[in-house]
């Protein structure tokens, strides 16, 4: 990343890399938000880190390699259609098992045959994303049929909360669980995006038989980063199967699943700050407008939304990227006079005194 | 005696009744630069297909280095060291020139070595050194897509020496380019030819460049090889003054 | 589907279960024909292709509301609608042509903002409108609904009358030439973008007529779309994309589908599962793809 002259500016640092300062920001208000609201919002402010996780899931599926997933609900439904039958059913396995070992599992072994099925045949692009659609429309109407199994439209209720041994989690504990998955998770992601790996992937996106064509096998790298990310979504949907207490079938459906891509894009795919950012703002917005409002918020993020995919594919945190035209304006406005480095460097020295 | 590097035997390529190459028996030995010539439609570009696995063959079979590949994924191919540089420049858009490097560093592993691998001084340095080659050491933070055509052509080529080929299948590599950068191309190949006995496969069209770089031509016509030899052999073969007079 | 056996009170014999099915797939057909057009033959990826429908079912309805004939919301609603897809092409489609993921979005996207609009107008609760034609008919010893005859003439004579557009006049051969080579169609003077336009038009207008014509036997609501959409695919998918014989295949084999796992089990929902799980397994082994040829090449 290109640097300009060295310097204490914070204000210089933030424009240089804003994607980071918005992560560092974002990180403090979460941790936060027990401390600025009561315990119920905390339950849904919970609820929206989970879904930043499954925002997540397909940003390394869309964002980085290009994959457009219309059915991830259907991964994280499955984790948390999961986690309700056994802890309801099973007492004898604990909650954390299922939600942090069982939920992720079923996950990833969904996508590991559907990704199988489908990258052997090499499909892609927009039948990729159609075929992901079909699987997410397809849980749906499994999980509407077997109603005694599945609790069809009424869904599962009764769903235990985390507990460790006798230790039942409070709303605070659970906020903070899914703050640490989610903490945890992205900076894996982050690494994994940010390795030889993460470069693969950039190739797939891009160009992917000159990628193929200079010796990767992409297939499996498609096959596992399709697998991480129903892993992911899986545990994303175990814990908000605890947290909530409740499945339906609309968490399984191509409704969520082609919600989370909204934010997503609208957030700035394939940054994973911008998939997080896109979840968080726009669940918390909705929850803000009263119904009055709902239609004319659906209309504009929908407008908003063609007008990413059209022209700003970068989305709200491409605004913000540190080569784009409003931070290199802030740049000249904020930062000292414009002019070169070397001057910035005297200018500087000869300011501090320490 | 040289080895041989890359082999085919009867290769075969039908779409349906149409034979797009037939029976092709070529040998490009280690550290020989084979040009491949034909008019257009005479299945220069199948060839390439099937040599790279982007198609499957009919019949006959590919041997590279002694081992059949002939049903080999191209990717692993690739990783035995046929690598292909694409007529349309095929490199990474939106992305920086050392960027593009970097992708195109495949390294040894399949997964594992790729999320792990740390930076690799070795891997840089190769990196540069083909960038000074190319000449674009100094656009390494310079977009791809604002390089020139020629540069694009260039910086596509070293990505592919990068991905450490023992063959390296060139298709039209100076098309749309001037006379200029035609020269360049032909002393890009010359340091290329440098590293230790790298064969060298090269569709053209351009008969001067071919003549500056190739020793070798085979010519091909209508699927199959109707010459084969030196240049001057080629050139005075009646057989491929017909094909051209023809105006293929 | 479309027809839910268990709406007959009467117990059923073959002949109604046939007459059935072949409502339920001369409904899937009419519906399907608009996204033949825009997917199968100009490879638009249109996602908002069942609220054009919808659309076209509410202006059945606010005909019907303003006590005008029933026949004048089937001439309102493909006018209507085929306005709404010269909107739609010339603000976002055109420029999406090359993008097919994008189109898939941006058509989402419009998708979404008909379905909220329709809600802010009509309100959500759901809305029914009457049938052109009432009375019952007796065939082959069952009573059938008149209506539901006219529904398969209607599929009939849109099928064949898209199919004629298509071959046998000037400006629907014009559209072909320009979307199988659009380079050659400008260099002869056609309008290239305006041949476009005129394609999507036809495409969303059928779309709307076959939301007014299939109204009286749905539950109007802004969500009621979307079933038909999933259904529209599968039909062009699995007859074959860009053919209009292709699409009445397509219709039969997935109506067929759906019809018979229906009577054959209870699993109504499970119904649409399997005909979807055949699309999936369509969809993966096709060679090369399902790709439809693009717009200006591929």
């Amino acid at each position: 990343m290109s640097t300009e002259a060295v310097t204490s500016s914070r204000v210089e640092r933030i424009l240089n890399d804003p994607h980071r300062a918005i992560e560092v920001a974002g990180l403090l208000i979460l941790v936060l938000i027990p401390v600025l609201y009561p315990p119920s919002d905390v339950q849904t402010w919970a609820v929206y880190l989970l879904f930043c996780l499954l925002a997540v899931s397909v940003d390394l599926v869309w964002g980085y390699t290009g994959l457009l997933t219309l059915g991830h609900a259907a991964y994280f439904g499955a984790g948390a259609y999961l986690t309700a039958k056994v802890t309801t059913e099973i007492p004898a396995i604990p909650e954390v098992v299922v939600v942090f070992v069982l939920s992720p599992l079923l996950g990833a072994m969904l996508t590991l045959v559907v990704g199988w099925f489908l990258f052997s045949a090499d499909v892609k692009g927009a039948y990729f994303a159609i075929a992901t659609l079909i699987i997410s429309v397809i849980f749906g109407n499994v999980v509407q049929q077997f109603t005694e199994f599945f609790g069809g439209f009424n869904g599962l209720a009764g769903i235990p909360t985390l507990s460790i041994g006798s230790i039942e989690f409070s709303v605070m504990m659970e906020y903070y669980t899914a703050l640490v998955m989610l903490v945890v998770i992205y900076a894996g992601a982050r690494l994994l995006t940010g390795s030889a790996f993460g470069r693969a992937l950039k190739g797939i996106r891009e160009d992917q038989k000159r990628t193929e064509a200079f010796g990767y096998n992409t297939e499996l790298c498609r096959l596992l980063v399709f697998t991480i990310s129903g892993g992911i979504a899986g545990i994303a949907g175990g814990m908000y199967a605890t947290i909530d207490g409740f499945v339906s079938p609309p968490i399984v459906g191509f409704v969520l699943a082609t919600e989370v891509v909204i934010w997503v894009a609208v957030g700035g795919r394939g940054t994973l700050i911008g998939a997080v950012a896109g979840a968080l703002t726009i669940q918390f917005l909705e929850s803000e407008l009263s119904d009055l409002l709902i239609n004319f918020w659906q209309i504009s993020l929908a407008a908003v939304f063609i007008i990413v995919v059209i022209w700003a594919p970068g989305g709200l945190v491409g605004v913000v990227d540190e080569d784009s035209r409003v931070v290199r304006w802030l740049r000249t406005k904020l930062v000292s006079d414009a002019g070169s480095s070397e001057k910035q460097i005297t200018e500087m020295t000869g300011k501090k005194n320490d | 005696m040289t080895d041989t590097r890359l082999e085919t035997q009867n290769l075969t390529k039908r779409f349906g009744k149409f034979v797009a190459v037939e029976g092709v028996d070529l040998q490009i030995a280690a550290g020989e630069t084979r040009a491949l010539i034909g008019p257009n439609g005479a299945g220069k570009t199948t060839f390439q297909n099937l040599i790279s696995g982007d198609l499957d063959v009919s019949d006959g079979s590919i041997i590279f280095e002694g081992t059949d590949i002939t049903d080999v994924p191209p990717y692993e191919r690739a990783r035995m060291g046929m690598i292909r540089k694409y007529q349309e420049n095929h490199v990474y858009d939106s992305e920086t020139v050392i960027e593009n490097m970097r992708m195109a560093a495949r390294g040894d592993g399949l997964i594992r070595e790729l999320i792990f691998r740390e930076d690799d001084e070795a891997m840089e340095s190769r990196i540069d050194e083909l960038l000074g080659i190319a000449n674009l050491s100094e656009k390494r933070e310079t977009l791809v897509s604002q390089l020139s055509h020629g540069e694009q052509q260039w910086l596509e080529i070293v990505m592919c020496v990068l991905a450490d080929p023992k063959l390296l299948v060139l298709d039209e590599p100076t098309s749309g380019m001037s006379v200029r950068e035609t020269n360049d191309t032909v002393d890009l190949l010359e340091k290329i030819k440098q590293t230790d006995d790298i064969s060298l496969l090269v569709v053209e069209h351009d008969m001067e460049f071919i003549k500056k770089v190739s020793n070798s031509i085979t010519v091909l016509h209508r699927g199959s090889i109707i010459a084969e030899g030196s240049i001057e052999e080629v050139q005075d073969d009646e057989q491929v003054r017909d094909v051209y007079l023809e105006g293929g | 589907m479309l027809i839910d056996p268990s709406v007959i009170a009467i117990p059923l014999q073959v002949s109604q279960r046939v007459l059935i099915a072949l409502t339920s797939i001369s409904g899937l057909i009419l519906v399907a024909a608009g996204l033949s057009i825009i997917f199968g033959l100009m490879g638009v990826i249109n996602l908002s292709h069942g609220a054009l429908m919808m659309v076209g079912a509410y202006m059945a309805f606010t005909v019907q509301d303003a006590g005008l004939p029933a026949w004048l919301g089937l001439v309102i609603a493909p006018i209507a609608v085929g306005l709404l897809g010269i909107l739609i092409e010339s603000s976002i489609i055109k420029r999406l042509y090359d993008r097919p993921l994008d189109t898939l979005l941006a058509t989402w996207g419009i998708a979404i903002i008909l379905r909220e609009g329709i809600d802010l107008v009509y309100g959500t609760d759901s809305k029914s409108v009457d049938a052109l034609i009432g009375g019952e008919i007796s065939l082959v010893g069952v009573t059938y609904p008149v209506y539901w005859l006219f529904i398969v003439l209607a599929a009939v004579t849109v099928l064949a009358f898209s199919a004629g557009v298509f071959k046998y006049t000037d400006i629907g051969i014009m559209a072909i030439a320009v979307i199988e080579d659009r380079q050659m169609a400008a260099a002869s003077g056609i309008n290239t973008e305006w041949s476009d336009r005129l394609t999507f038009a036809f495409g969303s207008a059928l779309a709307g007529l076959s939301g007014a014509i299939m109204a009286p036997l749905l539950s109007v609501n802004s969500n009621m779309g979307i079933n038909w959409l999933v259904n529209s695919f599968l039909v062009v998918i699995v007859g074959g994309v860009g053919s209009f014989v292709g699409t009445g295949v397509g219709g039969i084999l997935v109506g067929g589908l759906d019809n018979l796992f229906r009577t054959l089990s209870d699993f109504t929902s499970l119904a649409q599962a399997v005909v979807l799980l055949v699309a999936f397994v369509v969809i993966r082994f096709r060679p090369n793809g399902l790709i439809p040829a693009q717009k200006g090449g591929e």
